[in-house]
């Protein structure tokens, strides 16, 4: 069977199981014209279909009957069990709710009964075709965008739920402008000045802008009229009639995400054109964040197109008492493809010292699970599986202690010996198969052993606590236990009164003290540590600049606001290597610190992220 | 449901405590009845499974907190009381009992199609029993099983696709 044969069954299966989902007809029938086997594939299926209309009308022939038989058996029914369910059902019927959801329903039914009939009320359709032909004539146009984070059930005890707004205005001849809201008012504004060829960048908050040349593709970068394009070429399930904001509007929806800038997984996307003008009135994603039980929803509405957009509205105000911040030409973009590059190579790490000291396990090594590293939610559910049945850590530990002074001689060991060693073990511990390995947690719990050993001698490195935090991170998950939560509060609680310190008697902020606040943030960001959460957030705010990390600046004063009016926050505020590494999808529920084996690693947090410089050498 | 099922149940509801519920039952039964084949593929149990589903609203409409919501709630109820009979049967290592159908015809191809359907996974073949029994109307089988339509569309193209393998396989036998 070719390809196209392929294909077509595939449409001639969708075409029968729903009659209204005809977009490919005309392909169809041209490939039929010719194709013997696809026209008896169709007959066949089509037979098929009288046949289950049959079968299952004779099942619910008997549906009177089987109705009657049950209004017996509830006439039988004693009726000292009944209790006074009579105004629970009067409320069913005097409810306005009820009496407004059956109206819905009647008025949706009479709208989707029209839509499948083909037409529309004036017995014509949307054309859908023509729909992309409109949009080529438009010259400007205006939209609000809002997305919309829910922090679904990732974080026991609460629920974030959060909206950012953007007004966005296009024009062919001038280029771009968005304004952000969040919940103090407007945070930023981000121009792309075709004429100029610049980024512009203001940020009324903090009286700041930044500016920078760079030549611009002629098509705009995330241009929703590209993505509505891309909804109308795909197979699509037709939504019918409804209203918005009063217009009556026709709706089309696809799987898979069209909309919006984050990731999403088993995303939906959907277009809604008004009936009268053909042209897009709202269009809409959702999903999980990839990744995490994050839920996302994009919404862009309120447009405006041909809105008669002028030069000043997509000229860059600057009040004069505004400062110019730095945006260097190298944003560390080639650090970036080398640090990914370099993940990419085999990586060999030498475990004969292990060996050596006798701390290889007698059996082989174990391997992990046979599954394809393939979905997030296979991963998850097998990592929770096996990590489910690992013994706890705190019942090894004494022993595992044991067994390691009997083999190193613990009290003999320098610091530097401990932190080596725990390191090495991690790293075992990864290669025995990690969080999918049924008895690999062995090698991590010993390296935890080591590392709380050095850190209880030098409480004040920070290095070391942070190799503690990665291998807790490591043989844990916040989806499978929080047990550690306190622990790994109170590392990054102490590391973060020492890092403030420092800094306050002129040490340079680093990256990596970010790193650490944002895992502080992370795990004080419950109602009870929102003071706390707010703390740190101030201190990362106030070192941005010197620090290294505006770029996170406006989101860090998003997370400010959200943390002072006592909501939780549900993500992490960055998430190192994104989606690049193959087996990202392992990494979730750990805090942004987080690094992994040590292969991922060398992928930096952030092209401004000092690994990705190490990553060159 | 209409207005005018709604208007006769709410004067029942004004008689008896257990006439109203019958009007109830008169308006959510077949689509209760439509789930519980779409899960079990089996008229009977399906029928069974049915009517204990419809006792069990009865005894317990008093913790349904929203009133308004008694379809999804009742469905609810079926879904779970399929998936109990489910476990009970796998528990007892039965295989599910070959009963001859009781409706219609009873013909081979008919014997053969019901096969077909039961060795279909049960995430298509709830959508296929949904979309004959709601008129081939996917945007309601999708608000009814709680999907996007798309994602109804799709299990429908692939339930149709598979059940075409397995008549023409010829090997429906459990």
């Amino acid at each position: 069977m070719s390809d196209d044969c392929k294909k077509m069954r595939d449409v001639i299966a969708g075409s029968v199981a729903d009659a209204t989902h005809d977009r490919n007809e005309e392909q169809l029938r041209a490939h039929l014209d010719f194709c013997a086997a696809c026209r008896d594939y169709l007959r066949a299926l089509q037979q098929e279909d009288k046949w289950l209309t049959g079968y299952f009308a004779a099942a619910d022939a008997d549906t009177p009957r089987r109705r009657q038989q049950v209004c017996q058996a509830i006439e039988r029914v004693e009726t000292s069990q009944q209790t006074d369910k009579l105004s629970i059902w009067r409320g069913i019927m005097r409810s306005r709710l009820s009496q407004a959801a059956i109206a819905a329903a009647i008025l949706l039914a009479v709208a989707v009964g029209v839509s499948h009939l083909g037409g529309r009320l004036d017995g014509t359709g949307v054309a859908w075709a023509g729909v992309a032909e409109r949009l080529g004539r438009i010259q400007d146009y205006t939209y609000r965008q809002r997305q919309i984070d829910s922090s679904g059930v990732e974080t026991p005890g609460f629920e974030l739920k959060q909206e950012w707004e953007m007004r966005c205005y296009y024009s062919c001849q001038f280029g771009s402008r968005w304004d952000q809201y969040g919940d103090m008012g407007l945070i930023g504004q981000y121009y792309t000045l075709l004429e100029e060829q610049q980024l512009v960048h203001v940020y009324p908050g903090r009286k700041t802008f930044k500016r920078r040349s760079q030549p611009l593709p002629q098509t705009m970068p995330r241009d929703p009229i590209g993505e509505i394009r891309q909804i109308l070429a795909e197979p699509c399930v037709k939504l019918g009639r409804t209203t918005i904001d009063g217009v009556l509007v026709e709706g089309i929806e696809v799987q898979g995400q069209k909309v919006g800038i984050v990731r999403l997984d088993d995303a939906v996307s959907r277009l809604w054109v008004n009936v009268e003008t053909e042209l897009p009135v709202q269009m809409e994603a959702e999903g999980k964040r990839q990744g995490s039980d994050a839920y996302v929803r994009f919404v862009r509405d309120q447009f405006q197109w041909n809105a008669g957009l002028t030069q000043a509205d997509l000229t860059p105000v600057i009040p004069a008492d505004f400062t110019q911040e730095d945006w260097p030409a190298d944003n560390g973009a080639a650090r970036w493809d080398a640090a990914v590059a370099a993940a990419e190579e085999p990586m060999a790490v030498d475990f004969s010292p292990l060996e050596e000291l006798g701390l290889l396990n007698d059996d082989p090594t174990p391997q992990p699970p046979a599954m394809a590293l393939t979905g997030m939610k296979a991963i998850q559910a097998a990592q929770d599986e096996v990590m489910s049945v690992w013994p706890k850590y705190t019942d090894l530990r004494n022993a595992l202690r044991q067994e390691l002074d009997q083999k190193l001689n613990l009290e003999s060991c320098s610091v530097d010996d401990l932190v080596g060693l725990g390191i090495l073990l991690r790293e075992k511990y990864w290669d025995a198969g990690g969080d999918l390995s049924p008895t690999g947690y062995r090698y991590g719990y010993m390296a935890r052993v080591l590392l709380e050993l050095a850190h209880a001698q030098e409480p004040n490195d920070l290095t070391i606590g942070d190799e503690l935090v990665e291998t807790i991170m490591s043989v844990e998950t916040m989806r499978v236990g929080e047990d550690f939560w306190p622990v790994l509060r109170e590392l990054r609680a102490v590391q973060f009164r020492r890092t403030c310190a420092e800094v306050e008697h002129g040490r340079q902020p680093a990256w990596v003290d970010f790193a650490r606040g944002c895992d502080l943030t992370y795990l004080w960001s419950n109602r009870r540590g929102a003071a706390e959460g707010v703390h740190v957030v101030d201190w990362l705010i106030e070192h941005a600049q010197t620090g290294g990390w505006t770029a996170y600046l406006d989101l860090l004063e998003q997370i400010r606001s959200q943390l002072a009016q006592g909501r939780g926050l549900g993500y992490n505020i960055y998430t190192p290597a994104g989606s690049t590494y193959p087996e990202e999808f392992r990494y979730g529920g750990r805090l942004p610190s987080f690094r992994g084996p040590a292969k991922r690693a060398v992928i930096p947090a952030h092209p401004l992220e000092p690994r990705a410089a190490q990553a060159e050498k | 449901m209409n207005d005018r099922t709604g208007e006769n149940a709410f004067r029942a509801g004004r008689r008896s405590d257990r006439a109203a519920y019958a009007a109830l039952v008169e308006r959510h039964y077949r689509r209760v009845f439509a789930v519980c084949l779409g899960m079990l593929a089996n008229v009977q149990d399906a029928e069974d499974i049915a009517q204990e589903t419809m006792l069990k609203g009865l005894q317990n409409l008093r913790t349904l907190a929203r009133p308004e919501r008694f379809e999804p709630w009742i469905l609810r109820i079926a879904r779970n009381q399929c998936l109990d009979l489910m476990r009970r049967q796998k528990r007892a290592k039965t295989l599910p009992v070959e009963r001859k159908p009781t409706h219609a015809a009873g013909t081979h191809q008919n014997h053969d199609l019901e096969r077909a359907i039961r060795r279909l996974p049960q995430e298509l073949r709830l959508p296929l029993t949904m979309f004959y029994f709601e008129r081939k109307d996917v945007v309601r089988i999708a608000r009814i099983l709680g999907i996007s339509p798309s994602l109804a569309y799709e299990r429908l193209r692939v339930a149709r696709k598979e059940l075409h393998e397995l008549l023409t396989q010829g090997d429906c036998h459990e």
